[in-house]
């Protein structure tokens, strides 16, 4: 038995966040727009009371942006009593993750640094990054996460 | 049957909660009646409680409780029938039991047993002040009540008294005595209801007499895998065996015990006293459903996270909902699977709601150990101390307080160490005999505030000037204000309760840093010392005014807002690299708060037309601040703003309306703090 | 001939899987219930060899529909469906007389294992 994950797609890599680090997914739907925030925070989210801000991974790893479009997912990560919105591509599905089959990458996996991936996974057709989510939500604005 | 025939979890919950309550009567019993010694309600309900007390503790087998609290029952009976009088080491043996029993009960509630506290010496003590017999040791219990036992066929556990009758006497009906081994396969996420699953039809078909781990009060899951249990029966052995085919438990092993074996069980029972009091608990009704419930802040969490489960649980919903939809026809589905979405969604939202309801606490739960702590620290001293108490329902978040309980011990004993006199210095200053230190909490404007007074010496100002080295045109007021600068105390001997100083310094960073509050004192000289806190509610609820700017909605807390003006241009003037508002002839800051938040922006304002303007006041200063509307004032129930949002911390906090409109709270404390730092300069 | 089943659960989405996964197996959903109520008149009605009953229904919960079909026929064959931290819930349900439970997200084996080995009995 092994951990579960949320795999998610970002372009055109696939990432996983720990399932226990997710407190919910939810639609794009009601984003609410807020100034004077860094380009990467897409504005916000009301989630059961609570405005979270959204950090659209497209934009936070340097990548195109693109129209959203009924796949994307908002997820909601939460760490004691933080909580960030994370928009990605789409989710593609909750895996069951032997912790033998994860290796720890010191090199830089498609582009992103090291400091923010956990490790990475060879799934039956794709390879997955986990991430560390919180590094990549808490780094400075103005460092890069890919290279 | 079981060996109680009651259900033993339940009444160990019922035990414990209603305890409790016995305790905090009797504590405040015994309050009085040091007031008033030959008061005969008090020493009655005393004699009541501890008999209660005693019956209790006795039915669930805590013996060494049930024997203190005879003891207790004992002296009481004599003072009752007046053979007996209260003296003051008697007084204090008695205090010292009750304590004891708090302690005791205390331990078991978190699953330890009684037996682990030592009793002899309070009990001895007790015996010899009230010419007692100090009576029989109380037994030793030897099945641990909260920790699962191995019974292997090497190390039994001993049978309590009554269990070894059920096999003399299930001997005697002809009965055959067995053993039984099952496990619960691996793949069961949860074993203990597994368990009880066997548990229960064994128990409805035969007699069962020990079960290892015990099954009546849930220990660790997982010691659940394996399970065996002592039984009788006259039923062949498949019948039993069959008994436990349920579906995810494997090998059930029956063993049927010989003679030999069972002579050895029975030896190894332990003798004395039986557990007799199965029967009816005399009279007293058991309590039912109270209107409140003790809840312990691990279960919150736990709920927290079935809640945050079930959103997942949703999203797979969803994604199903998803595939569903991409699959033509189905639209009857399709809009039922929608539907329950949603409302899982609302539902879940709504629990998170309820769930935030719970952590309010009334301030009582910190307040109410203050009169003993009083009671105690005064008869050391040799003060006579009067406490009140005020506005002890007034509601905190449970999490403030625990940080809030040191703190707020450590100001009272300041209080009574230091800041109250002995009676006779007291006499002398014509001031009545007994000490008064009041508490009292209550709710303003968004903080809860929580006051500490005595009417003692007061704070010697001349010393903390001279200690801190204050420059002479400082106030006395502000010169006070330095006990909370770190490393300070203005007594010069150590007492055993103060330990290094005063330690207020101590208590204010407790205060600012883990509570984000505030504290500062007032003193005066000869009539007493107050110290107030200040602490924001994780709830908040802020007054406030919403005004618009540039399309988004930000609040003013109205409490900050000085008056609402009519700016013209001919009011607004420029000094150096700022503007400001001429109020009432005096200059205040102006900053357009469409520059602050935006960036600076190219278009004038046309002379003619007048802004809107809030002129707002802090300590440090004031400022008009110009928007575009002045819409409408509001309770909002302000919640923290994540750091992506504020990077410039001009925001206080955010709050959702109804219609789901997002408001950010400003900072005015911080805004005027930029101004007065230059921050703003060009805006 | 068929075993009878009633199924009982608020969400359409688990009633399907539910059905999908007993009639593969040769069992006869003879009915579905969305509320403790409707299960209670369900039983009633239909006299199912078997109820596999959700006791996380919202309105009137699956705990005390359960209470009632047992009034109604004190030899009715109950598995719960519960969630995981329900092992006091669960523990009422055992001692009220259910056959077993299962503990959702359920794999469709445990379902069948738990209906089959509770209708043998």
């Amino acid at each position: 038995m092994g951990e579960k994950y949320v795999v998610f797609r970002v372009g055109e890599g696939h990432y996983s966040i720990p399932l226990g680090e997710v407190s919910q997914i939810m639609r794009y739907e009601n984003v609410r727009d807020v100034p004077t925030t860094p380009s990467f925070v897409d504005g916000v989210i009301n989630v059961g009371g609570d405005v979270v801000p959204i950090v659209n991974l497209r934009t936070r790893f340097s990548l195109e942006s693109t129209e959203v479009s009924r796949k994307n997912r908002i997820i909601i990560v939460q760490k004691q009593d933080i909580r960030y919105g994370v928009l990605v591509d789409s989710v593609r599905e909750i895996l069951d993750l032997d912790q033998d089959s994860v290796a720890a990458e010191a090199a830089s996996v498609f582009g992103m640094k090291p400091e923010f991936v956990r490790g990475i996974a060879k799934i039956q057709d794709y390879l997955l990054v986990l991430l560390d989510i919180f590094k990549v939500l808490s780094a400075s604005p103005d460092i890069p996460i890919k290279e | 049957m079981s060996f109680t025939g009651l259900d033993d979890k339940k009444l160990l919950r019922a035990f414990l909660e209603e305890s409790e309550e016995l305790v905090e009567k009797l504590n405040d019993n015994l309050l009085q009646l040091e007031k008033e010694a030959g008061n005969a309600d008090s020493i009655n309900e005393v004699f009541r409680l501890t008999h209660s007390l005693k019956s209790e503790s006795a039915l669930l087998g805590f013996t060494h409780l049930s024997e203190l609290a005879h003891r207790l029952e004992d002296v009481f009976d004599s003072i009752r029938a007046e053979t007996l009088t209260l003296s003051r080491p008697l007084m204090d043996a008695i205090f010292s039991a009750a304590d004891l029993i708090h302690e005791i009960i205390s331990r078991i509630s978190i699953g330890q047993i009684d037996a682990q506290i030592e009793t002899r010496t309070v009990i001895e003590e007790l015996a010899q002040l009230a010419g007692l017999e100090p009576g029989a040791e109380p037994e030793e219990p030897s099945e641990a009540s909260s920790t699962g036992n191995d019974v292997s066929d090497s190390g039994q556990v001993p049978l309590k008294p009554f269990q070894r009758s059920q096999i003399i006497e299930a001997r005697e009906r002809g009965e055959k005595i067995y053993m039984l081994h099952i496990r619960v396969s691996e793949e069961a996420e949860i074993k203990y209801p597994r368990a009880y699953l066997v548990f229960n039809n064994l128990e409805l078909i035969t007699n069962v007499i020990q079960t290892s781990p015990i099954m009546t009060i849930p220990q660790e899951d997982r010691l659940y895998e394996r399970l065996s249990i002592l039984l009788s029966s006259e039923l062949p052995a498949e019948r039993i065996t069959a008994a436990c085919a349920v579906d995810l438990i494997e090998e059930p092993q029956l063993e049927a015990l010989d003679q030999a074996r069972i002579d050895e069980l029975l030896s190894s029972s332990e003798t004395g006293e039986q557990v007799t009091l199965r029967t009816s608990r005399s009279g007293r009704s058991a309590r039912i459903e109270s209107t409140s419930v003790r809840v312990d802040t691990n279960k919150l969490n736990e709920i927290w996270q079935l809640v945050g489960e079930l959103t997942i649980y949703k999203a797979q919903l969803s994604q199903l909902h998803d595939r569903l939809s991409r699959q033509r026809g189905n639209e009857s589905i399709k809009g039922e699977v929608e539907r329950a979405s949603d409302s899982l969604e609302r539902i879940t939202a709504e629990m998170q709601q309820a769930i935030m309801g719970t952590r309010m606490v009334p301030i009582a739960v910190l307040f109410n150990k203050f009169p003993r702590l009083v009671r105690d620290l005064s008869r050391k001293l040799g003060k006579n101390v009067e406490l009140e108490i005020h506005g002890k329902d007034t509601e905190i978040d449970r999490t403030i307080v625990e940080v809030l309980s040191d703190p707020l011990t450590h100001i009272i004993r300041n209080s009574l160490d230091h800041g109250l006199e002995e009676p006779e210095e007291r006499r002398q200053r014509n001031k009545a005999e007994a000490g008064r230190i009041a508490i009292s909490a209550q709710q303003q404007g968004g903080k809860i505030v929580i006051e500490v007074s005595d009417d003692g010496r007061g704070l010697d100002v001349g010393k903390i000037r001279k200690k801190a080295g204050i420059a002479a045109d400082v106030s006395d007021e502000e010169a006070v204000q330095y006990i909370f600068s770190p490393g300070f105390s203005t007594k010069e001997g150590v007492t055993d309760l103060s330990g290094r100083g005063v330690g207020m310094d101590v208590v204010a960073t407790r205060i600012r840093e883990d509570l984000k509050g505030e504290v500062e004192v007032r003193s005066e000289s000869g009539s007493g010392t107050l110290i107030r806190i200040l602490l924001p509610l994780t709830l908040t609820i802020l007054h406030s005014l919403v005004i618009s700017c540039a399309g988004y909605y930000y609040a003013i807390p109205v409490q900050d807002i000085k008056e609402t003006v009519k700016v013209s241009a001919q009011n607004i003037g420029i000094e150096g690299a700022s503007e400001y508002y001429d109020y009432e002839g005096q200059k205040v800051a102006l900053l357009r708060l469409d520059s602050v938040l935006f960036g600076p922006t190219d278009e004038n304002t046309p002379a003619a037309q007048e802004n809107n303007g809030v002129v707002v006041e802090q300590r440090r200063g004031s400022v008009c601040l110009l928007v575009d509307e002045l819409v409408e004032e509001e309770d909002l129930v302000i919640k923290p703003i994540s750091d992506l949002l504020n990077h410039r911390r001009l925001f206080s906090g955010v709050t959702v309306l109804g219609d789901g409109r997002i408001i950010f709270i400003l900072d005015t404390a911080r805004i005027i703090e930029i101004i007065e730092t230059g921050g703003f300069d060009g805006i | 001939m068929a075993f009878r089943v009633l199924l009982a659960d608020d969400l359409y989405f688990m009633r399907m899987v539910q059905k999908e996964v007993l009639e593969a197996k040769g069992f006869q959903i003879v009915g579905e219930a969305s509320t403790g109520t409707e299960a209670i008149a369900k039983y009633k009605e239909l006299r199912p060899d078997i109820v596999v009953l959700d006791i996380t229904m919202p309105e009137m919960n699956g705990l005390e529909a359960m209470k009632r079909i047992f009034a109604l026929d004190p030899d009715a064959k109950i598995i719960i469906c519960s969630a995981i931290g329900q092992q006091n819930l669960i523990v009422n349900a055992i001692n009220a007389g259910i056959k077993d439970f299962i503990v959702k997200p359920f794999k469709p084996e445990r379902l069948l294992s738990a209906i089959n080995k509770a209708l043998q009995g």
